[in-house]
């Protein structure tokens, strides 16, 4: 939709404010503003219990936060560039079905996975009383066991479900750019594991960066893990200050420092990103040097990439299952239905509008172009670094003040109250969602109509067809897929969210996420299981999605 | 007059100007070609006439109708032209037929077919009709997108370097083929390139565009080639041997000899190019000419490529192609003249 | 066969006249070897260059005369052209014995009127105008 202006068009292209520029201006500033607030707030005078927090737990919040990004960026970027490396390199049994099934965890959100290990492994489940009875020890002091409510605990649950975007992103980059460089260095004499550690591990950085960068903005985010295990990172200090001190400067405070943790992710991810590694969507088979493993090697792999694939999907969602047969009377009741009504209104609301905005967003870059534009777009989509405790501070500061605004306006010019209008509703909760997940829905809505390119529409109009006839028979057909992919990656994403709707939710207002962590935190997994095999069932949509995807790319299959 | 009338256009992107003052005009039936190097507005004139750029300046009229002036501009979709653009643009999601009736829409659905079928079987598509792009070949696509243009019977036809995306095995043929089509269609056709051998083919009429975005010559082939009126045009067709002298009587001494320069200033700074196969070569030491050095030969096929030298010593090489028999081993020593149809003077410019 | 249409007026009877009369001769000249009197196109052909070379030079002078600023471009236009009008008399003169050179010299008759002439002509239409 290029040109095609009538004589007001061409003085139209000098002036710089117009509908595109204005709509998506106005969408920036909505996401902006929360995070704006928070670090208002932070400097705000009032309550001022920096002094107390920095003398008192700061130091706590802050040592348990980076080492639990440690340990999980360590723990992610292991199994995922390993699992990587074994499907992309190697032949062993079993490996075409490792490919799609290594991302299977992906499924599952870390307080889910959580509460179940919790389960299995506490001092009353199952897996101690065995090992009690087996052994006949009666009380603690007679053996060792891990305990898991740690930061051992919370590491190893985050990087069982994590690890799936390190994998993803390291294998499309081994697949990409990996292969007449690593032929090279064989022929120069450097055996597999060389070839590996000094080729294909520099080549393939920036993507294995880019993985842990998001995977460390994730662990940044949970709450649900990190409640559960009362390890004290900077987001259950927010929680803490905020739901239990109602604290919303001290709160703000220990976001503001949150926020200098994603601005650092941030910039190394963009870092990266400009380092000359640009992914395809659909990464095409390359016939690598499959090295075929053979006996005790081929079975050694298929033992190593069993593991995360058990350990991560298989075995919890058994256990959810069984307890989902077992409690089955108990896990049906009204309030779980209700609450997964909610949740199907809260997730499909916010994909609905989250499409709509980045359908708006994506066509004003593509008809009006131009700098501004891009560089709006991008601040637009800058919510899915902000971790949903930080989110949650800046909703409500922002709707607090803009319902105090027109409460006194109302007040002064006729008379009555308005009262809360904004905070606490449907709508907060929902505004939440948008400002996260609008980087997910404009990334594949933007990612295929670059696809359909100006000579297709410079086709279409030669061709006969108005602007409106093009995005009728050329614009939707093509775009239909991905706005259904974006509807439904902010649908899933939606269903899993804990932190934010706890935070922002209407009073008595549950979803299934709330309602999961809710009983299993008070140790009734059995009630809240059929709730969290729903989540883990929504989850497996987009995994299906991939596993498809990464299947089609097999020679025989390939497009052009 | 029936065809396209383009005069006057003047066209910038912020400081830079691509077109300035050009005029075009292609009668029906005929076939121009505007050539000009890559990046020069050669595109921005193709997309002007069609509408997908809006006019700065000049008009441009189609069957005696002005569809672009200062007051008028009429959308693409109602200028009834068909445009093949470099990247083929067909649309993904539909079949071969469906691409190529997509701009019959206001004809009834057994007419679009048929007329569509019609073109296909002229480009020799007619097999592959419920097939998506995707699975096409390189020149299927193109010659799908051809069949696509045509249809709807267009006014005029614009192509954009229909052919660049062809590896060169294809292109010689496919070229030929187009041009079949396009002769048999009878539609004015206005074409865009950068390789002047595809113009030289293909053109009735060729049009060059030079840098600062004017036209420089517009002749046919012949007198585009032995006659060049800027050595920007003599250039365009590859290597040049050039020698600078000063016009003395009308002439030109150059170390192979003198050349004519009618028509030119005394004692003007010249600079006189040389076709490579306008030097022509004897061995056999009772031939005229100038002594030359041989430095290597690379025969091609066709032609056979000699770098020489100038037996004096003085430095440049001089570059030949020989048409004929040519064994060095066999040269006596070799003695060059210029054969004065390859040959062309034309003024220093400062800073040359 | 070509016409004098309105897009091709300078809208300035003097130049236009010329024009249509060249127009008329080119017609005449597509006209003969269309019905196959090759023999006659020599004359014309000659007459057709002896006008042009007239034509340019009354339009030079009257460039000259409303002091356009161009002229001394437009005069090496003129020039230039007329190595084309020397190998239109070549064609001319083997049209009875060439099909070729007969559908050579139609195309080269009609690019040269409606292109080099008229439409570099119409550069100055505005000048004109207003002058």
């Amino acid at each position: 939709m290029t040109g095609g202006q009538s004589l007001s068009g061409r003085t139209r292209r000098h002036l710089k404010i117009d509908g595109w520029t204005l709509g998506t201006a106005a969408i920036s500033l909505a996401v902006m503003l929360p995070i704006l607030a928070v670090i208002l707030l932070a400097f705000s005078p009032g309550d001022d219990i920096w002094g107390h927090l920095s003398s008192t737990v700061l130091p706590l919040y802050v040592a348990n936060t980076v080492q639990l990004m440690i340990g999980v960026g360590c723990g992610t970027f292991l199994i995922g560039v390993g699992g990587a490396w074994l499907v992309t390199m190697y032949r062993f049994p079993g490996k075409a079905v490792f490919e799609w099934a290594l991302l299977l965890p992906m499924a599952m959100p870390a307080y889910v996975i959580a509460y179940v290990y919790t389960d299995i492994l506490e001092y009353a489940g199952p897996v101690q009383g065995a090992l009690r009875d087996l052994f006949g020890w009666t009380s603690v002091r007679q053996y060792w066991f891990p305990e898991i409510r740690s930061l051992g605990g919370a590491i190893s649950m985050m990087t069982l479900v994590l690890y799936p975007y390190v994998y993803l992103l390291s294998r499309a980059a081994f697949l990409e750019q990996s292969v007449g460089v690593l032929e090279a260095s064989r022929v120069l004499g450097r055996n597999q594991w060389q070839s590996f550690y000094s080729v294909a591990l520099p080549l393939a950085r920036p993507a294995i960066v880019i993985g842990i960068s998001l995977v460390l903005m994730e662990t940044l985010n949970d709450f649900g893990t990190v409640d559960f295990f009362a390890v004290y990172t900077l987001t259950l200090g927010i929680f803490d200050v905020w739901m239990n001190m109602s604290n919303i400067a001290g709160a703000a405070q220990l976001a503001s420092l949150m926020l200098l943790f994603v601005i650092a992710l941030v910039l190394v991810e963009r870092f990266s990103r400009h380092n000359k590694w640009f992914h395809q969507t659909t990464s095409t088979y390359k016939d690598l040097p499959g090295y075929e493993l053979v006996g005790m090697k081929g079975w050694l792999a298929l033992f190593v990439c069993s593991f995360p694939v058990l350990l991560g999907f298989i075995f919890p969602s058994g256990v959810l299952l069984t307890y989902a047969v077992t409690h089955f009377d108990r896990a049906v009741n009204a309030v779980v239905l209700e609450s997964a009504g909610n949740s199907l209104l809260l997730s499909g609301t916010a994909a609905v509008i989250a499409v709509l905005v980045a359908i708006f967003m994506a066509y004003g870059v593509r008809i009006k172009g131009g700098r501004a534009l891009k560089v709006l777009t991008r601040l637009a989509s800058m919510g899915y670094a902000v971790p949903g405790s930080v989110l949650a501070v800046g909703v409500i500061a922002v709707l607090a003040s803009l319902d105090n605004t027109i409460d006194d306006f109302m007040r002064q010019n006729f008379g009555f109250s308005t009262g809360l209008m904004f905070s606490g509703t449907i709508a907060a909760v929902i505004f939440a969602y948008l400002v996260r997940f609008l980087a997910l829905s404009f990334g594949t809505v933007e990612a295929s109509l670059t696809k359909i390119t100006p000579s297709m529409d410079g086709a279409a109009r030669t061709l006969g067809h108005g602007a409106f006839s093009t995005l009728r028979r050329v614009h939707m057909p093509l775009m239909r897929t991905s706005i259904l992919t974006a509807a439904m990656l902010v649908f899933v994403d939606g269903m899993k969210e804990l932190p934010l709707t706890i935070i922002l939710r209407p009073f008595n207002f549950q979803t299934l996420a709330t309602y999961v962590h809710q009983f299993a935190s008070d140790e009734q997994l059995g009630e809240a299981s059929l709730a969290a095999l729903t989540i883990v069932g929504t989850g497996i949509v987009p995994v299906i999605l991939l596993s498809y995807v990464i299947r089609k790319s097999r020679p025989g299959q390939e497009t052009r | 007059m029936k065809g396209l009338l383009i005069h006057g256009v003047c066209h910038a992107f912020g400081d830079n100007k691509v077109l300035d003052k050009v005029a075009v005009v292609v009668p029906a039936g005929e076939l121009v070609c505007l050539l000009g190097p890559s990046g020069c507005g050669k595109s921005t004139l193709l997309r002007i006439a069609a509408g997908l750029e809006v006019l700065q300046e000049g008009s441009v009229v189609i069957d005696e109708v002005t569809v672009a002036s200062n007051t008028v501009h009429v959308e693409p979709q109602d200028r009834r032209i068909g445009f093949m653009f470099q990247d083929y643009a067909l649309f993904p999601h539909l079949t071969v037929l469906d691409n190529v009736t997509f701009g019959m829409k206001y004809l009834p659905p057994e007419k679009a077919k048929a007329r569509a079928m019609d073109m296909l079987a002229q480009v020799g598509m007619t097999d592959q009709i419920s097939k998506p792009p995707h699975m096409l070949s390189g020149g299927q696509q193109q010659r799908v997108a051809l069949a696509r243009a045509l249809a709807p019977e267009p006014k005029l036809l614009l192509l954009d370097e229909p052919f660049s995306g062809l590896d060169t095995n294809m292109r010689a043929r496919i070229r030929e083929e187009t041009l079949g089509v396009l002769k048999e269609c009878g539609v004015a056709t206005l074409m865009v390139t950068h390789d002047p051998e595809e113009a030289m083919f293909m053109a009735d009429r060729i049009k060059i565009l030079g840098r600062d975005g004017k036209i420089l010559q517009a002749a046919r082939p012949h007198e585009i080639y032995y006659h060049p009126k800027h050595e920007f045009v003599a250039k365009l067709f590859g290597l040049m041997n050039r020698f600078d002298g000063v016009v003395d009587n009308a002439r030109v001494e150059t170390p192979l000899g003198s050349v004519a320069a009618p028509d030119m200033a005394e004692g003007l700074k010249v600079q006189v190019l040389i076709r490579p196969e306008g030097i022509v070569l004897a061995s056999s030491e009772n031939a005229n000419g100038t002594p030359l050095e041989l430095l290597s030969t690379h025969l091609l096929g066709h032609d056979n490529v000699v770098r020489l030298r100038l037996a004096s010593g003085q430095k440049g090489e001089i570059y030949v192609r020989v048409h004929h028999a040519f064994e060095p081993e066999l040269a006596m020593g070799i003695k060059a003249k210029i054969d004065p149809d390859y040959a062309f003077v034309f003024p220093v410019e400062a800073g040359q | 066969m070509v016409e004098l249409t309105s897009s091709f007026k300078l809208e300035f009877e003097a130049l236009d006249q010329d024009h249509r009369k060249m127009i008329d001769q080119v017609n005449a000249i597509i006209t003969e070897i269309d019905t196959g009197n090759t023999e006659v196109c020599k004359t014309q052909v000659a007459d057709f260059v002896i006008f042009s070379k007239q034509h340019f030079a009354r339009e030079e002078q009257l460039l000259v005369s409303i002091n356009y600023p161009d002229v001394d471009k437009h005069r090496k236009h003129h020039r230039d052209l007329y190595d084309k009008l020397d190998h239109m008399l070549e064609f001319a003169r083997m049209a009875p014995e060439n099909d070729i050179a007969c559908e050579s010299l139609k195309k080269e008759l009609v690019y040269f009127i409606m292109d080099d002439v008229i439409t570099a002509d119409l550069e100055f239409k505005d000048f004109l105008t207003n002058a």
